[in-house]
């Protein structure tokens, strides 16, 4: 006889990926704004991967402290919304360490001693986070005030210092710290595993981004293939290049929804979320991936110049598919969530 | 959003304990076993027990044979069946004709064929395919030619699954070759008892069972014709949209989505995790090997992924991810993997090696993969058609 089908893909669990009014007016009114902000021509005059008078103008807009509870002087949004903002940026590659300072003031709030040992921070002080180490390349490092590091007993914050950009694919901010050479906080404990899920958030708004950054490089590609002709027809009437665009722009849909989920999980049930993240961190990585490459090569010559914005879209893909984790490296952590540590009973 | 489990009220945990007494004593191991055999993707006594309880089109309202459910039940029960792996063929393509058999047909002839459909009594297959028509379904050659107040066809079908076991053929035809492709066809519900009409079956990879139809000089009343001469192609989109998961309603609970291939993914996959949970003659199990759990992981994203992509879009991914990952799971346990039902020491009862086999199907059936990415890049794209307009 059968062995009765267990899997949970077919719990009896509300399957609604539905954005509520609320969701759908937080990323509006985002996109609105950076359309205006982020321009493309804004930023591509932006040198150093970062634009104060836009980060100062998003803190303004409260995309920092929606994420903060109310208790901690912030506006409470849940970490979907969070995710719908991610999303936005991505899709104007915008030069703001918006998701870094959010999800590393979120884990202060759980970590008091830290906190404490930063004292009151202005609205708009810049974060980061590291895993443990002595010298660190850090996100956002040449722009940050201070950063959240890891050790082996809890986490550290480190401060001052002088941290040059260090020059990257993706002329982002990246710097160099090292913990011996800066101001350094005790290690404080964290009982709470607050670092841990900050790496977790971080990965996912990371995943948000590239959702943004895959869904416009298809628009892009997709409004050349309309309007560039070849051999008499526009070259979109080509499968060879309409159907690598749908197969991209598939992958992005999916990914998105994937993204939603995996945030739902983390406000509501985070036991779930521990699949759900590498699984919609891989889904970007892979639509991303698709997405900025079909729509650099649809582009053909014109996609390999610095003309097309596509360049801008393809060096943030790579930066961010990064930091959200190798491929190998998620497999093996949804096999962890679902089958346990490795050496484990594995049941 | 919302994801949350489903928390029942007593009323509503009554009908899914009432659907779980159903599936135990209607979808057995017997039906199970005849199903593996024949591959006709239908139990008639499933389906008429079905159609006795309004099931067959549960959200239909009672008076019209259906069960009135809510959508909640209807997921239930959909959700329950597909678990339990219901051979469902026929139910799924008579619903797919019956919304247009009731807008575009003859009123005395619809209304018998809903009540009689919807008791399980007659079921509907589809007619579209052709041996030089597929994909590009235009170009059905089937004619049918009037004669007065009846119709005369010739031609044939094929792909026609489930014939065998209905009533009705829901037929695409040509009525008129001098009109541009698409402006001369016509749609009839041809009864599959006439005479001239001859059924062969053709067995597939997948194991299920289709057929030709053979039309020799079958002689057709008018009113078995749905809706204008030479309409045709309008009649059929209606169905080919539903079949496609486009226009498909959203509920709460089925993300925007039909019931995806990704779910039989998951069943495989359950099938790949019990083998790997299993000691074997070493004292390990493969669950404790990386590239095993690595490998399982990558099943569970793509089923995860598959069902996260809103419909129409699900239909490609559901089916490519299932065509993938059913390729590379049967390959884990090695020549025990490649074992059917019933050999000694075949892993998972035999379904690793099954879903390698069904999985290629999904990938072509009802419109394949490709064709669907025309479809994705013309309507939502908004990229000019790749293939010829003639």
């Amino acid at each position: 006889v059968r062995e009765r089908i267990s899997t949970s893909a077919f719990a009896l669990r509300y399957a609604d990926y539905s954005l509520d009014a609320d969701h759908v007016a937080v990323r509006d009114s985002f996109r609105a704004a950076l359309s205006k902000l982020c321009g493309m021509a804004k930023v591509r005059s932006i040198r150093g991967g970062f634009d104060r008078e836009l980060w100062r103008s998003l803190v303004d807009m409260g995309a920092v402290s929606m994420g903060i509870s109310p208790e901690h002087g912030g506006d409470g949004a849940s970490f979907l919304e969070l995710a719908i903002v991610a999303e936005e940026l991505g899709r104007c590659v915008a030069p703001v360490p918006v998701t870094e300072t959010v999800v590393a003031r979120r884990c202060l709030t759980n970590i008091a001693d830290a906190s404490a040992w930063l004292g009151p921070l202005p609205a708009d002080t810049i974060l980061s986070l590291t895993p443990v180490g002595n010298r660190r390349l850090v996100p956002a490092g040449a722009v940050a005030d201070a950063v959240l590091q890891a050790t082996p007993d809890g986490v550290q914050v480190l401060r001052g210092g002088h941290h040059p950009i260090a020059a990257n694919l993706a002329d982002s901010p990246l710097a160099w710290w090292d913990a011996r050479a800066v101001t350094a906080s005790p290690s404080f404990p964290d009982h709470a595993g607050a670092l841990g899920r900050a790496f977790d958030e971080m990965r996912l708004l990371n995943a948000a981004q590239l959702v943004g950054i895959a869904a416009v490089s298809v628009e892009l590609g997709a409004n050349y293939a309309r309007e560039r002709h070849a051999f008499g027809v526009p070259i979109g009437s080509f499968q060879a290049v309409a159907h690598p665009l749908a197969d991209a722009f598939i992958a992005t849909e999916g990914a998105r929804q994937l993204v939603h989920k995996a945030a739902w999980f983390l406000d509501h049930e985070p036991d779930g979320a521990r699949q759900l993240v590498p699984m919609a961190a891989l889904a970007a990585s892979e639509a991303a991936t698709s997405a900025t490459s079909t729509s650099l090569h649809v582009q053909g010559g014109l996609g390999f110049t610095l003309e097309s914005d596509t360049h801008l879209y393809f060096r943030r893909a790579k930066l961010l598919q990064v930091m959200a984790g190798d491929p190998e490296t998620l497999l093996s952590s949804i096999a962890v969530a679902r089958y346990g540590p490795l050496g484990g009973s594995g049941r | 959003m919302n994801f949350a489990e489903l928390r029942l009220d007593p009323n509503e945990q009554a009908f899914r304990d009432s659907v779980e007494a159903f599936v135990r004593e209607f979808v057995t191991e017997a039906v199970h076993e005849r199903e593996r055999r024949t591959g006709s993707g239908f139990d008639e006594g499933l389906h008429l027990a079905l159609g006795a309880r309004g099931w067959v089109v549960p959200d239909w309202p009672v008076e019209r044979g259906g069960a009135g459910l809510d959508r909640l039940r209807v997921h239930v029960l959909e959700n329950e069946l597909v678990a339990n792996r219901a051979p469902g063929i026929l139910r799924a393509t008579t619903r797919l004709t019956l919304p247009t058999i009731a807008r575009f047909g003859d009123p005395e002839l619809a209304s018998g064929v809903l009540r009689e459909a919807a008791a399980g009594t007659v079921r509907v297959c589809l007619g579209y395919t052709e041996p030089d028509a597929g994909s590009d379904l235009a170009g059905v050659r089937t004619r049918a030619v009037r004669d007065g107040d009846m119709w005369q066809i010739d031609g044939q079908k094929m792909f026609t699954t489930g014939a065998q076991h209905s009533q009705y053929c829901f037929m695409l035809t040509r009525t008129d070759s001098d009109l541009p492709r698409h402006k001369g066809l016509t749609v009839f519900l041809v009864p599959l008892d006439l005479p001239g009409i001859e059924i062969a079956p053709v067995e597939t990879l997948g194991g299920e069972r289709t057929n030709f139809v053979y039309l020799d000089g079958v002689s057709l009343p008018d009113r078995f014709r749905i809706g204008d001469v030479n309409a045709g192609w309008k009649v059929v989109n209606g169905a080919l949209d539903a079949e496609h998961g486009i226009g498909q309603e959203q509920t709460p609970f089925n993300g925007g989505r039909a019931l995806g291939f990704e779910r039989y993914l998951a069943i495989a996959l359950q099938g790949a995790e019990s083998w790997a949970k299993t000691t074997t003659e070493d004292g390990r199990a493969p669950i404790q090997s990386a590239t095993v759990r690595e490998r399982l992981a990558a099943a569970a994203y793509g089923v995860e992924l598959a069902a996260a992509t809103p419909a129409p879009l699900n239909r490609t991914v559901s089916a490519d991810r299932l065509v993938r990952h059913a390729a590379d799971l049967v390959m884990l346990p090695g020549l025990e993997g490649l074992l059917t039902h019933g050999s000694e020491g075949a892993v998972a009862d035999g379904d690793l090696e099954y879903f390698h086999r069904f999985a290629q199907g999904t990938a072509i059936y009802g419109g394949t993969t490709e064709v669907f990415r025309n479809i994705v890049a013309e309507r939502f794209l908004g990229l000019p058609r790749s293939t010829p307009k003639r």
